[in-house]
Parts: C-alpha cells; structure tokens; sequence
C-alpha cells in the first residue's frame, strides 16, 4: 500500500462518484496531478466535503496504488481564495489546463506549484492576464516547450523590436514572410521578459495559446467556451477575457 | 432470442442505474424472476410510462407529465418568489420545510466549466426571459454552497440586477441540533459573517 500523509495539494475538478462520493482530482506538491476517491464525503455531516473545493490550500493523505487512491484525512493549509467574476473563471481555466496536459501521478517540479499558487494570489487580487499569460508561459515550460521568445528558431537571431514576427508552435519564434500575418518583435521581447502591458494583452493571449494549441490535442478548452457563453448571456462587450 | 441472451440483457439493463454494477444488477434480476415477477412487470410498466410522459415543465423545468407542472400551473402560490435550485430533489427538500409558497426554478446543474456545463444547460436564458417579464420581484438562490454553486448563484444574482429584480442568498450556518465544535471552520465563518440581531 501506498500511503501519503499532509501532503500540500489543490483540488482541480470534483465530481460526484456513486451515492456519497467525489472523484477529486488533486494537484500536489510532490506527486504532481493525482486522482483520489473521497469515499462517503457527500450528504450529511460537512467536513471533508466542505474543504474539498477548488481555490482552496490542503494538507491531504491518500492510501493505495493505481490510478485511483483513496482519500484520508483533509486538513485546511490556509483561508480560500476570494475569486470572484471573471477571475473566478480565470481560475476554472487554470485548472482545466493542469488537468487536461499534467498526466496523472506524474511528479512536478515544486517550482510549477509554486507557480500555481503564486497564479491564484495575483488572481484573487484582480491582475487577470498577468497571472494567466504568466501560468501559460510556466507551464510551457515545464512540459518541456521552453520557447525562447527573444531569439528565431532558424537562425538564433536576436529578435528586433522594430521586426515582424510569429509563433510557429513546436518550432519557435520566425520572422514573417512578407504578407504573413505576425506581430512585432517588441512584443515577442516583452513576453520574454514577462512583462505584461495591457496593449499587448491580445497579442500575448494569442501567442501562448497557439503555443499550448498543439498540446491539449485540437479538444477546445470547455472552461474558456463556457465563460464566453456566459458573457454572450450577461450582454457583456468589454474586452479583455478569460483564457 | 435465446434465455440466456434476454437475461444477459436485463443484467445490462439495470447497470444504467447510478451504483450498480454487473453482481447488484444480476442480484437484482434474479430477485425478479425468482421471487417477485408481478413487481417486475409493474416497474417496467411504470419505467416505460414515466419515460415516455414525464417532461421538463415549460416554466420551472422540473419534471411533469404535464405543460407546467402542478406548482407552475396552479394558483395557491406566490408568483412573485421564485427559489433558484439545482436538482428536482432540492425542490422536494424545500417543499419539505413547508414555509415556502413560491415558485421554482429548478437548474437541473450547476455551472461547470471544466465539464463545459454553462448557461444554456442550465436553461438560463430562458431565466432571464422570466425575469424581464417582470413578474418576479425576488429570486431566492438555492444553489449548494460549493464554489460552483457560488459561481452559479453569482451569475444568475447578475442576470437578477440586470433585470431590476432583488435577488438573495439562503444563509449557510451551522445544522440545528449539531456541535459547534464540529461544524467546519468554513461554514462557522459564514454563520460568524452573517450573524444577526436576536429579538
């Protein structure tokens, strides 16, 4: 038998498994994503159910092999997070994402944790784009797609700020083709450097989706269609979205 | 067909339902067979009827054999209240209570991104639809007090501010009869958050 005890981990996705049971999908720290079996945590007395919600810090135990261990004790690791509106879906997004490209109990490197934490703080603190772009570009990485967004893939140029650029995915950054649509090198510099200005928010939410695109295997993100189905709904025009 | 092919069909038959696998569902039908035929043949009677009359009613989408259901269509109640819920069992839990006497509206879900369950399975639209017809002055939400139901409730409490129709929250707290000692921290925060004046 395997046994984990008090290990730091976030609930991604729960749903409901025969009568009085979730099927949780967890993040961990050290085991990566993992899915458990809470036996007997739905209908009557809270507990264990109430602290399994997503956006919230746990300390968890599991026991046995397989794909699917079964949850043991739940202890809380600190207060929810206050995710609200569109960071609230930002965060579904974030989750679908470690869901959909972390296979499971497949271990992570802490730093990937860290990054989801950190992603959910500037979330619950209202910089949605930051801590989206910012996830996206993290994860790349770990998944082994460590761009390198200041230099071309043909040639290892320096990117110019004042160049014509695009992503090709599994490839890199190209220069265009006269007539190929692309965008300038300053905003391939700046998604380098991390630094996330509104006016090149379109942009960057383009580039790292079409570099995560090849990745979740041409299946749409569910949390992203349902977001904008809800805007359509609530007559909502601004710009600017989740995912 | 042959003996054994009808009853390897009724074993499979029954699996459909939600916790049964193939030991409880041959169990099941040898009950049947062996000890209780006319109660098989008064659940397939009733299976077939109920699947093939029992649809969504037009207003609160619980299920009725009729248009509208019994509560949507009759007078006894007050069509200004609509209470929100998630599953047809909520209604039942509310109605158990007996200190309602308004309407429903039944989500048949919750909002779940990451299942891709959004505003039109919840049969939302045609919420708002309700509630531009200015009938409801109030909509009490009865979602589950998970982040979803939250999420849920949220959303339609936005749809409710659009429409000019006052929307409120039922109270999380802690369970009559229960220890506060065991009541979870965050259901004691909300008890602590929305505490009020004792008369």
């Amino acid at each position: 038998m395997n046994a984990v005890d008090g290990e730091p981990a976030w609930v991604l996705h729960a749903r409901p498994w025969r009568d009085t049971s979730l099927l949780c999908e967890l993040f961990s720290h050290g085991h990566g994503r993992v899915g458990v079996l809470a036996r007997g945590v739905r209908g009557g007395r809270g507990g264990r159910r109430a602290l399994l919600q997503p956006f919230r810090p746990l300390l968890v135990g599991w026991r046995g092999r397989g794909e699917l261990p079964t949850l043991g004790a739940v202890e809380p690791a600190g207060a929810p997070l206050a995710l609200a509106g569109e960071a609230l879906y930002a965060g579904f997004y974030l989750n679908e994402l470690l869901c959909r490209l972390l296979p499971r109990q497949m271990p992570q490197p802490p730093s990937l944790f860290l990054a989801y934490r950190e992603s959910l703080g500037r979330l619950a603190r209202g910089t949605v784009e930051p801590a989206l772009r910012g996830f996206e570009k993290h994860l790349l990485e770990q998944l082994g797609y460590a761009y390198r967004f200041d230099r071309t893939a043909d040639d290892d140029a320096p990117v110019r700020p004042g160049g014509r650029y695009r992503l090709e995915a599994g490839v890199g950054v190209l220069p265009c083709l006269p007539g190929e649509p692309g965008c300038s090198g300053e905003v391939f510099l700046a998604l380098a450097r991390e630094e996330w200005r509104p006016e090149w928010q379109g942009e960057h939410r383009r580039i790292l989706q079409a570099a995560l695109e090849p990745l979740l295997g041409g299946r749409p993100l569910r949390s992203r269609a349902v977001y904008g189905a809800l805007r359509r709904l609530a007559g909502d025009r601004r710009r600017g979205r989740a995912g | 067909m042959t003996a054994d092919a009808l009853l390897e069909e009724l074993v499979e038959a029954f699996q459909v339902l939600p916790g049964v696998g193939p030991r409880t569902a041959r169990r099941m039908a040898y009950h049947l067979l062996e000890r209780d035929r006319d109660a098989g043949l008064r659940l397939a009677g009733a299976l077939e009827a109920a699947m093939r009359s029992l649809r969504q009613c037009t207003e609160c989408r619980n299920f009725t054999a009729q248009e509208r259901c019994r509560l949507c269509a009759g007078d006894q109640r007050d069509r200004g209240l609509l209470c929100v819920v998630e599953s047809p069992a909520d209604v039942e839990a509310v109605e158990q209570t007996g200190t309602y006497d308004g309407l429903y509206f039944v989500l048949m879900g919750h909002l779940s991104p990451l299942d891709g369950i959004g505003p039109e399975a919840l049969g939302l639209d045609r919420l708002q639809e309700r509630l531009a017809r200015g009938e409801v002055r109030e909509v009490i939400l009865a979602t589950n007090p998970t982040v979803e139901g939250e999420a849920t409730a949220h959303f339609i409490a936005q749809l409710c501010e659009e429409a000019g129709v006052r929307a409120t929250r039922i109270a999380h707290g802690v369970p009559v009869g229960g220890e506060l000692e065991y009541v979870d921290s965050s259901t004691l925060s909300h008890a602590f958050a929305d505490r009020k004046p004792v008369r």
